[in-house]
């Protein structure tokens, strides 16, 4: 076949009309419908992005690092960068959608990182998966919020965790850290949060977070003290050394007890004082129930050694208050030293004499009327030598008049008087002054005519034995007569004559050498009555006329004198030892 | 050159056989029977555009979710081919990136190219267009060398905790993406590129 052959061949029609739009113009709509509903679906189900500022961004990554509650997702990182500024890291947070109306104002991020510490590790996790964005809230739904700045340090109580927060303030300098234990009988039942520096600078506070149940013991009259570390005891008992726990012993720690029961339940917030030994703390609150407390400063010229945080404040010789605070201010007075110390006192209402019920105005109108009668406020000393300084509340009549008055920072001064003189009995000039005038020559007069007795007594024993009749005294006798004569020759030469005479003359070493003196005296006046003992049984083999029963009848007596009077001279010193110190 | 529309003849694209102009089906195999498939460049269309369109969410979304010890990273085709090069892997990414990027949008490319140029009228480079044709119809098939890394992954690594891999939702839009280029390729009609080139020849009676 040629194609001249089949000129007459019509070429198949090619159909041109436009066909009917084609069926599988559904695929890519059903595409567009897919990819829309996806899109939308996705949309729609993502959460809102947050911002959250960090200090650093170790660890996190975009797309990987989540955000977690109680350890579940609940959100990514999407983006990370740097604040204005540089000074921070802020990282944007796509979280959950369901989760949106948690994230209010109370939102808590914090990052979570492996972290070893004395009580154990924590964040295992994060060392295979990296670190975290731990979060916390409440469970009430608030106000959405979409910035927050991440904790430094995780909040003491996560979701859900009941209990009760409380405020700890410690003397600064003191152990504690960031979630330290909180302990009581040795059972951790708290933590203790970030400590954070007064403005004054001289106390710590510290939240802490005492966990349901225990936190039911929390009471007014509970008290805080510290358990960091060691507590060596020396003691009657021996060595006492007190561990209240390892973790304690390296992160600090507190713990609490109540030494006085019947307090009333606290609120959140209250504030508690943490004391550096469980003395302290128990002492406190024995002497509790002072509050409220009145808060009046001094102004105190020149130095004022050993006055420090905790001085009392003694008001006719008992505790009524404590010094809270010391400060040295600068007072334009025109003086060469403008330089004072102001002491700020905290004192106990019912301690000075005031009715437990007044409002503090009241009570300083009373402290007002008192002031005008001559109360002043001085630095006083006590103790044994005088070497304790205090702060003495006194009425002091002839001062000049004075009164409160109001200072321009707004507190209340109390008037004050000049430093008490020193009182000659105290200190250690009067102790030697006391020790000078016990009666030491009577005593030795009353010795020394002791000693004479015994030295006739052996003059007489020695002229029995020389006496003629000597062979007609039995054996018995001879014997009795050599033991006294020893006996005699240990009065005159042993040590506990000399010892007392030693200690008579020597009034430096007063006090100890009396004190063994005393004790040989009882030895002493028990051989002195054997001695006359045996006198008596010389005496009972002879004549009752004859001279030498008449001589040794008054040896005997003096004997028997002179052992009473070392006797009571011995039970004297043991009664009242004090008297040699005191001289009365 | 001699072909069945100029003796006034039908072939059938299925089987080849030669029918009458009037016979609307084939004898042999029953196929709907036309002397150019005017229709196909509707369903190239549609079939190209519903793979573009599915081609987008296989690029957004993760083509493979790996966990491993706690920490689990989605990666895209092009996070992917990123994070090879990072480690050093560049065959490999090159491999991937052509299998995944380069093919598929060349495949579009090539397709609307083709489509548009067949429905206009003039002369044309047939041989040329022919072997854009072929190497489009040819290569489809090796397009999926992501799909099946992804199921042979998916299928090996599964250590629960310590590591596993899951495919991601771009996996199978990645699929869906080339098996509708492949019916794009397909639903052409080579016998309009004949056509276009035969000079002076009238496609109508």
């Amino acid at each position: 076949m040629t194609p001249e052959d089949n000129t007459t061949v019509t070429r198949p029609k090619v159909e041109t009309r436009k066909r009917r739009f084609s069926l599988v113009w559904l695929m890519p709509v059903l595409a567009i419908a897919i990819s829309a509903y996806v899109v939308w679906n996705n949309y729609n189900q993502r959460g809102p992005l947050i911002t959250i500022v960090l200090q650093s961004g170790a660890g996190i990554s975009a797309g990987a690092t989540e955000v977690r509650i109680r350890d579940l997702k609940v959100g990514v990182v999407e983006d990370i960068g740097f604040s204005d500024g540089m000074a921070a890291v802020e990282v944007k947070v796509r979280l959950d959608k369901d989760i949106v109306g948690y994230v209010d104002e109370d939102a808590q991020f914090w990052l979570v990182e492996p972290q070893v510490t004395a009580r154990g590790v924590t964040g295992i996790g994060t060392l295979l998966s990296g670190v975290y964005i731990a979060a916390n809230w409440d469970g009430v739904e608030g106000e959405f919020k979409d910035r927050f700045t991440a904790l430094t340090v995780p909040p003491l109580a996560s979701v859900g965790e009941e209990g009760t927060r409380i405020v700890l303030r410690a003397r600064a300098g003191g152990q504690l850290a960031a979630g330290a234990p909180v302990l009581t009988s040795g059972l951790e039942v708290g933590r203790i949060g970030q400590p954070e520096l007064s403005k004054t600078g001289n106390t710590v506070t510290m939240e802490a977070f005492i966990f349901k149940p225990y936190d039911a013991r929390l009471t007014s009259n509970t008290r805080f003290w510290d358990a960091s570390g060691l507590s060596l005891n020396l003691g009657a008992q021996g060595l006492a050394l007190k561990v209240d726990s390892l973790a304690a012993l390296i992160e600090g720690g507190v713990t609490f007890g109540e030494p006085v029961t019947g307090g009333q339940l606290v609120s959140d917030g209250h504030v508690f004082d943490v004391f550096p030994t469980e003395a302290a703390a128990r002492e406190n609150a024995f002497e509790a129930n002072v509050l409220p407390s009145i808060n009046v400063s001094v102004l105190l010229d020149g130095d004022i050694n050993g006055l420090n945080l905790d001085t009392l404040v003694r008001f006719r010789g008992i505790k009524a208050g404590e010094v809270a605070d010391l400060v040295g201010v600068a007072v334009e007075d025109g003086s060469d030293n403008p330089v004072r110390l102001r002491v700020d006192l905290r004192l106990s209402p019912t301690r000075l004499g005031l009715s437990r019920d007044q409002t503090a105005d009241e009570a300083i109108a009373q402290l007002k009327t008192r002031v005008a009668n001559g109360l002043r406020a001085r630095v006083g000393q006590e103790g044994l030598f005088g070497q304790t300084v205090i702060l003495e509340l006194v009425r002091l009549p002839e001062q000049p008049t004075a009164e409160i008055t109001q200072g321009e920072d707004g507190r209340l001064y109390l008037p004050t008087a000049p430093t008490a003189e020193v009182d000659p009995n105290s200190g250690v000039n009067g102790l030697v002054a006391r020790l000078s005038g016990l009666p030491i020559e009577e005593l030795m007069a009353a010795a020394t005519d002791a000693l004479g007795n015994v030295s006739r007594l052996t003059t007489t024993a020695d002229g029995l034995l020389q006496s003629e009749g000597l062979d007609r005294i039995p054996l018995t006798l001879d014997k009795t007569l050599g033991e006294m004569r020893t006996l005699v020759e240990a009065i005159r030469n042993g040590g506990a004559i000399d010892n007392l005479n030693a200690t008579l003359q020597s009034a430096d070493s007063a006090l100890k050498s009396v004190d063994s003196a005393a004790a040989s005296l009882p030895a002493l006046s028990a051989r002195l009555n054997t001695a006359a003992g045996n006198l008596e049984a010389v005496i009972a083999g002879y004549g009752d006329q004859s001279r030498l029963y008449g001589d040794l009848r008054g040896v005997l007596g003096d004997f028997a004198r002179m052992a009473e009077s070392f006797r009571s001279l011995a039970r004297s010193i043991e009664r009242n030892p004090s008297s040699l110190i005191r001289g009365r | 050159m001699m072909t069945a529309r100029d003796h006034g003849l039908l072939t059938c694209r299925s089987c080849g056989l030669l029918a009458e102009p009037q016979a609307s089906s084939c004898k042999r195999c029953d196929s709907p029977l036309a002397s150019r498939d005017t229709a196909s460049l509707q369903h190239v269309w549609a079939w190209l555009v519903a793979g573009l369109i599915i081609y987008v969410p296989a690029n957004l979304y993760p083509m493979l979710r790996t966990t491993q010890a706690f920490r689990s990273q989605e990666s895209t085709i092009v996070g992917g081919v990123v994070d090879l090069v990072h480690h050093g892997a560049i065959a490999i990414a090159a491999i991937v990136f052509i299998a995944s990027v380069v093919i598929p949008v060349g495949k579009f490319i090539v397709i609307a190219y083709l489509a548009v140029l067949l429905s206009q009228p003039g002369p044309k480079n047939a041989h040329r267009l022919h072997i854009l044709y072929e190497a489009v119809e040819f290569i489809g098939r090796w397009s999926m060398i992501d799909v099946f890394v992804v199921a042979i992954l998916v299928a090996l690594v599964q250590f629960d905790v310590l590591a596993s891999i899951q495919p991601g939702f771009a996996a199978a839009c990645f699929a869906l993406s080339v098996v509708f280029t492949m019916l794009s390729a397909q639903a052409f009609d080579p016998r309009m590129i004949w056509d276009a080139t035969d000079e002076g020849a009238p496609h109508d009676a």
